[in-house]
């Protein structure tokens, strides 16, 4: 009876311990948002994410074995996350015009090797394999996830300094994009063999508009009518959200996805601002979530079920947080100005993401290359897309 | 630290002993240190679905992660737990014991 007793209070005890710490957890892995975000400059997280990926660009080896562990996952992964360094790299010197040499440099070497790869493996070497399992529609077969992706490469480049060299491909890749979405029907271009993507798209569209921005082209009648077949055909009807994936004919083929919401929204900042904060809004309505002090998100809103995927990363049961969505909400709360969403996502990330340092240089454990790329990003971006709503001089 | 919780883990009294809760405390803190030296750490990007290493197969890498994740909670949720734990029963005991004293003088409560 005595022992019934003791294990009783101790779990009455355990309880009421567990209701005064659970509160406070948070508080531990809480940090000034300057830690990882400043409006000018690099923050100290910035710094230090950048400094591992810098090494992973001069040190041959340690870049092989982290592609190597990427590639045995999702070979888009390994594009990507070469995609979000250059981007962020191009904020950084924009933010930091003493190390713009070194950005330079890197951004360069990046650009040209995957320009290497794309023309010596061809462009399934950074898709994923069902790629060859079905035939493009349009003739010649390309993706946009490359296009789209490789031409804000160049155009992030030279936003940061002019290269004549990259004008001629950025000029080269906008006609062929430009061309391909003449020839469609529905003004949706292939990623994968009839499978069209939301987030390809916005990217696409942004590097139109910085091409514009570059080298005084217009393409606003283009980027004009796309938004308004999206908000007419591609936007799910319960929610207001847009749909992340479609086929060549409008069809949805996923409802809205995390994943690809947060950088739409970032994307559609510089092509329609009022669109991209109502989409913003409504993911930060129906998406991110803040429990305990802790912030996450969700890959559906409540309205959709849809089952775990390579972009939603694994699921975790309960709260329903996804690991892709809740990364790239990184990126949705830093392009907006949502402060709080941001400081609760960067206790998550020190509390649930293991972070590594070494010698100044951080990681996080449980993301990858790619996902270490998006964070660096998010707590980078800004410069770029002022620079272009500035209207500046290049 | 000795002086002010019991050394003895097991209680005979009423109340558990705050010892008990302290020692599975320093259990699960010494576990959270053997892990990161064995470099348990670096598993956890199964969370992403990346392999943590490319010279283990999935499954073991899956493991291993797995392994991790469940010494860090246990680290970061419960030692704090326990040791609030055994700062309430430490607390609990006090109050007994005087309640005790007051309300039978020169009873002898028991402690541990």
């Amino acid at each position: 009876m005595n022992r019934l007793k003791r294990i009783l209070i101790s779990l009455l005890v355990l309880i009421v311990a567990g209701a005064i710490w659970l509160p406070c957890l948070h508080l531990v892995f809480a940090r000034p948002i300057a830690e990882f975000r400043k409006t000018e400059g690099l923050s100290p997280k910035a710094r230090q994410l950048a400094a591992r990926h810098l090494q992973l660009w001069t040190d041959p080896d340690s870049r092989q074995k982290e592609l190597d562990r990427m590639r045995a996952s999702n070979a888009e992964w390994d594009f990507m996350g070469r995609s979000f360094l250059v981007w962020s790299l191009a904020n950084m010197g924009l933010r930091q015009p003493e190390s713009k040499a070194l950005y330079l440099q890197t951004m360069d070497n990046i650009i040209d090797e995957t320009l290497r790869l794309e023309k010596e493996k061809g462009m399934y070497h950074f898709l994923m394999p069902y790629a060859t399992a079905g035939k493009y529609l349009m003739k010649p077969e390309r993706s946009l996830f490359l296009d789209g992706e490789i031409a804000m490469m160049l155009a992030s480049r030279r936003m940061l300094e002019g290269k004549a060299e990259y004008k001629t491909l950025l000029t080269e890749r906008i006609d062929i994009m430009t061309e391909e979405f003449n020839r469609s029907p529905h003004l949706l271009l292939e990623s994968y063999p009839d499978e069209c993507w939301m987030f390809d798209h916005c990217v696409a569209l942004d590097a139109f508009r910085m091409a514009d921005y570059l080298d005084g082209t217009d393409h606003s009648k283009l980027i004009h009518d796309w938004i308004a077949m999206a908000k007419q055909k591609l936007v799910d009807s319960q929610s207001g959200l847009l749909l992340a994936s479609f086929t060549t004919d409008d069809v949805p083929l996923g409802g809205p996805q995390g994943s690809t919401l947060w950088m739409a929204a970032h994307c559609l900042q510089i092509l329609d601002p009022e669109f991209a904060r109502d989409q913003y809004q409504r993911a930060r309505r129906q998406l991110g979530e803040i429990t305990l002090g802790f912030g996450y998100a969700h890959e559906w809103p409540a309205t959709w079920t849809g089952p775990a995927n390579i972009d939603s990363g694994p699921i975790f049961p309960v709260f329903n947080i996804s690991a892709g969505s809740s990364g790239m909400a990184f990126i949705g709360a830093s392009a907006f100005g949502d402060q709080t969403f941001l400081e609760s996502l960067t206790a998550t990330l020190d509390f649930a993401a293991f972070p590594s340092k070494k010698s100044g240089r951080l990681k996080y454990c449980a993301s990858n290359q790619v996902g270490d790329a998006a964070f660096l990003y998010a707590a980078t971006l800004g410069p770029l897309w002022q620079k272009i709503e500035a209207g500046t001089e290049p | 630290m000795s002086k002010f919780f019991s050394r003895r883990s097991k209680s005979k009294g009423p109340l558990p002993s705050p010892g008990y809760f302290l020692e599975w405390a320093a259990f699960l803190t010494v576990l959270f240190i053997l892990a990161n030296l064995a470099g348990l750490r670096e598993f956890t990007s199964v969370l992403n679905g990346t392999i943590g290493s490319t010279s283990l197969d999935w499954q073991t890498a899956a493991f291993l992660g797995a392994v991790y994740v469940l010494i860090y909670l246990a680290f970061v949720i419960f030692v704090p737990v326990l040791i609030f734990g055994a700062l309430i029963l430490k607390i609990g005991r006090r109050v007994a014991a005087k309640k005790g004293v007051m309300d039978e003088p020169g009873a002898k409560i028991a402690m541990d």
